[in-house]
């Protein structure tokens, strides 16, 4: 069908905006003066971020995919956007069982008998909504902008461009969700010199930006965030406290988790109008069928714990910005797990003041990508966008310590240079490890990749080779390198991690298999026991500082359960002393209230 | 040696900016010029400019604190950089605080459980007095030094390369505190937090 569309020639034609969510991906063009969200061919603007592999047919998108999931758990993909850029090692990469490579490499998905990458399943998500513009519009779409997380790093961010590139689709620019959330509030509401915050907690990651509109320009004064904390992260604590409760623990089958996960996830979904809902699962194991009540309180109580990482997130924002709270005029809140009530409460206990949510929590996102064609089509004059890298650039030096050349929360594009020489008289290469990332040692950041230094051979200290790091409008790096004797120059590939053959990722499929399960729970019982060593000599200390402050009962309680982690500590297995180490925490807690105010009061 | 009065124009960062070429420069004209000149020269508009965009923002990087501003004005001359006298003590106190916090804050988020926490609850409030104290001390340098400053406006342009040099030092010494200070005094709130999840 697409080749009956008119085509226009070389780099022209409409700009879509595309939303590329975690759980829901949007897209749409500006048109006659109005951002306009296109509805897909089930009639929703809302195209689920599912994709279905069956044997023998093409890849499948959307609400339809979604209804195979329960089909064909183990051929379906959800939430791929986690995985976009990641390697096999990365921690993001925990919990997943579908995943194949081995350490250090990128990640692979084996879907039924195939085995695709995180790029390939996005590209599939965004052919289908390539159809859907081309249906509503009637002409070839062939350039877009895709939003981001304004939290992801150069290699997630490259993945999503690849991703377009595979659809076809040359992406104009990539640009950060909530950047192009405020942009769909501001460019009507913000008064000059106004400052908000966007707090946007989607489906799988977490944003918190500062911005502020100054004579015509909106800039980005600061984000924060987490790539791997969203609705899925509550969904999983949800799905996790089901398993538990309707003791389906040691369940393995996968339909039976896909059944309870969507099942809770709807749940949630009607916690957030309701105060209890029922959840049915007929025939979930066998004969057996559940029904069982939640309520908005039991909800809150297992999400709040992964609302409440948000906090140090948003404050380490306006740190950056250098701002208060009091400074800001809005809170603006996006991202459809903004529903949940318990979220809209912390928000505004922070902040200090209601939130506003003036804008659609699924719709805010697409509408900003969509006016950012816009700008760049020329169709619309109001405002420039000024966005700043999420992360720190740096280079790796001796002594393991990350040398930060960007810092994060720079002006996007931007560029900085520095200048290296050989060590050893003659040298003729030089490796540079590029990272990205807060921490002080190289490790803990992510690694970018590697670049060599090419020398022109000279006494010690003589080469100098000066290297120039931008970051480009889209937030993506690129290097040049230039040999100051030679005055030669040359952008220079980051050499990112090797593709492996086919053979080779057959043995590692088998390999990860085997000791997956091995693996993390010798893992999960040494840092248990670490836990364990540490807590017994603690709960005697709290209880000595404590002394005649709190009842002979708790005593005896806090007593009891020590004992019961000395013993399971004793037997080494691990379920027995996560449990008994839970149970010390909650006997614990009116413990370590006390010793707070303690400490606070006198 | 008194401080040269101007710079060739292109790439004089007051030029870029349109300011005059002094010791204190008008903040807010700073921000308006930087807004204009920027969404001006952003690589998205029609007439962009990407070097040019570049210029304007470290331009205006280094004309927002003095301790830059103050270098840009002494031109190419370099000395020898001394803590000031009158920070030694400073210096030290600061130092220290900010030691004691980076050991009980590492210690904290180490500690695996809300109780292991909490023992160390009243080590993380001591070291928060004392962040703040040393804060306050900072500031009050800060104000002599921006007094300095304006007395060194007032003069303008009978100033000397060497005391450009050695205002512009201090005040590099006194953001790179405040910023660490800042810093380590960030890291603390995550008590206000634990409290927050036992109300």
């Amino acid at each position: 069908m697409n080749k009956e569309l008119p085509t226009t020639p070389g780099c022209q034609g409409p700009i879509v905006g595309i939303d590329l969510g975690t759980t829901h991906s949007l897209v749409g063009y500006y048109d006659s003066g109005f951002p306009i969200l296109f509805s897909n061919e089930e009639g929703s603007r809302l195209t689920p971020s599912v994709v279905s592999y069956l044997e023998g047919s093409l890849p499948c998108v959307g609400k339809a995919a979604v209804r195979q999931q329960l089909l064909y758990p183990e051929e379906t993909i959800t939430s791929v956007k986690h995985l976009m850029g990641r390697r096999i090692s990365d921690p993001e990469c925990v919990g997943w069982d579908q995943l194949i490579g081995s350490r250090g490499e990128p990640v692979k998905i084996k879907l039924g008998q195939r085995i695709v990458t995180p790029e390939e399943v996005s590209s599939e998500i965004l052919k289908e909504l390539k159809k859907t513009a081309e249906a509503r519009l009637g002409v070839l779409v062939q350039r877009a902008i895709i939003t981001v997380p304004a939290y992801f790093n150069d290699a997630q961010r490259q993945a999503t461009r690849r991703a377009g590139e595979i659809a076809g689709l040359i992406v104009e620019r990539i640009i950060s969700e909530p950047t192009a959330a405020a942009l769909a509030y501001g460019l009507d509401k913000l008064q000059d010199h106004s400052k908000i915050a966007v707090y946007d907690f989607g489906g799988g990651t977490f944003d918190l930006s500062v911005l502020k509109l100054d004579h015509g320009l909106f800039q980005v004064l600061s984000t924060c965030g987490d790539t791997n904390l969203g609705g899925d992260t509550i969904d999983q604590a949800l799905t996790d406290f089901l398993l538990t409760k309707l003791k389906l623990e040691n369940s393995r089958d996968s339909k039976i988790l896909m059944r309870l996960r969507q099942a809770g996830r709807r749940a949630k979904e009607e916690l957030s109008f309701a105060q209890e809902t029922t959840i049915h699962l007929p025939f979930i194991e066998g004969n057996r069928s559940i029904e069982i009540t939640l309520t908005r309180v039991e909800l809150e109580k297992i999400a709040l714990p992964v609302i409440e990482r948000t906090r140090a997130l948003c404050l380490r924002s306006l740190a950056d910005a250098n701002l208060n709270v009091e400074d800001l005029d809005e809170v603006i809140l996006v991202g459809g797990s903004t529903r949940i009530p318990a979220i809209r409460a912390l928000v505004e206990e922070l902040f200090k003041k209601p939130p506003n949510l003036t804008q659609h929590p699924d719709e805010a996102v697409a509408l900003g990508a969509v006016l950012q064609g816009a700008l760049l089509e020329g169709n619309l004059h109001a405002v420039t966008l000024l966005d700043v890298t999420p992360l720190s650039l740096g280079i790796e030096t001796f002594g393991g310590l990350m040398n930060v050349i960007i810092p994060r929360n720079t002006t996007i594009p931007t560029k900085a240079g520095e200048l290296f020489t050989n060590a050893v008289a003659g040298q003729e290469k030089m490796k540079i490890t590029l990272l990205q990332g807060e921490r002080e040692r190289a490790q803990h950041n992510w690694k970018l990749g590697e670049l060599e230094l090419p020398f022109t051979p000279a006494p010690k200290g003589q080469a100098r080779v000066g290297v120039q790091f931008s970051l480009d409008v889209n937030g993506l790096l690129q290097v040049l390198v230039r040999d100051v004797i030679s005055g030669k120059e040359k952008m220079v590939e980051i050499s990112h991690a090797v593709d492996v053959s086919d053979e080779a990722v057959e043995a590692m499929i088998a390999e990860s298999l085997e000791h997956a399960f091995e693996d993390r729970d010798a893992r999960l019982f040494v840092e248990a026991q670490l836990q364990a060593v540490e807590m017994l000599p603690a709960v005697e200390k709290a209880l000595q500082e404590l002394d005649g402050l709190i009842s002979p009962e708790t005593v005896d309680t806090v007593r009891t359960c020590a004992t019961h982690v000395s013993q399971a500590l004793e037997r080494g297995a691990l379920a027995p002393l996560k449990k008994a180490l839970l149970e010390l925490d909650e006997a614990t807690q009116t413990v370590a209230t006390l010793l707070i105010e303690k400490a606070m009061h006198g | 040696m008194m401080a040269p009065t101007h710079r060739d124009g292109k790439s004089d960062p007051f030029a870029l900016l349109e300011l005059p070429r002094r010791p204190i420069v008008d903040l807010d004209l700073l921000d308006k010029n930087f807004s204009r000149l920027a969404a001006t020269y952003h690589p998205d508009q029609q007439n962009g400019e990407a070097m040019m965009f570049q210029k304007i923002q470290e331009a205006t990087r280094l004309l927002r604190h003095p301790a830059k501003r103050l270098r840009l004005l002494a031109g190419e001359a370099t000395m020898a950089n001394n803590i000031p006298a009158a920070a030694k003590d400073l210096f030290s106190s600061i130092g220290g605080a900010l030691q004691r916090a980076t050991e009980v804050t590492t210690k904290y988020h180490a500690a695996s459980g809300p109780l292991l926490k909490a023992l160390l609850i009243k080590d993380l409030l001591a070291v928060r007095e004392e962040l703040i104290a040393a804060q306050e001390s900072l500031d009050q340098w800060l104000s002599s030094l921006d007094q300095e400053l304006q007395e060194m406006n007032l003069r303008w342009p009978q100033v000397s390369v060497e005391e450009l040099l050695s205002l512009s030092y201090a005040f590099l010494l006194e953001q790179r505190w405040d910023h660490q200070l800042r810093e380590a005094l960030f890291q603390t709130t995550m008590i206000d937090h634990f409290s927050k999840n036992h109300e």
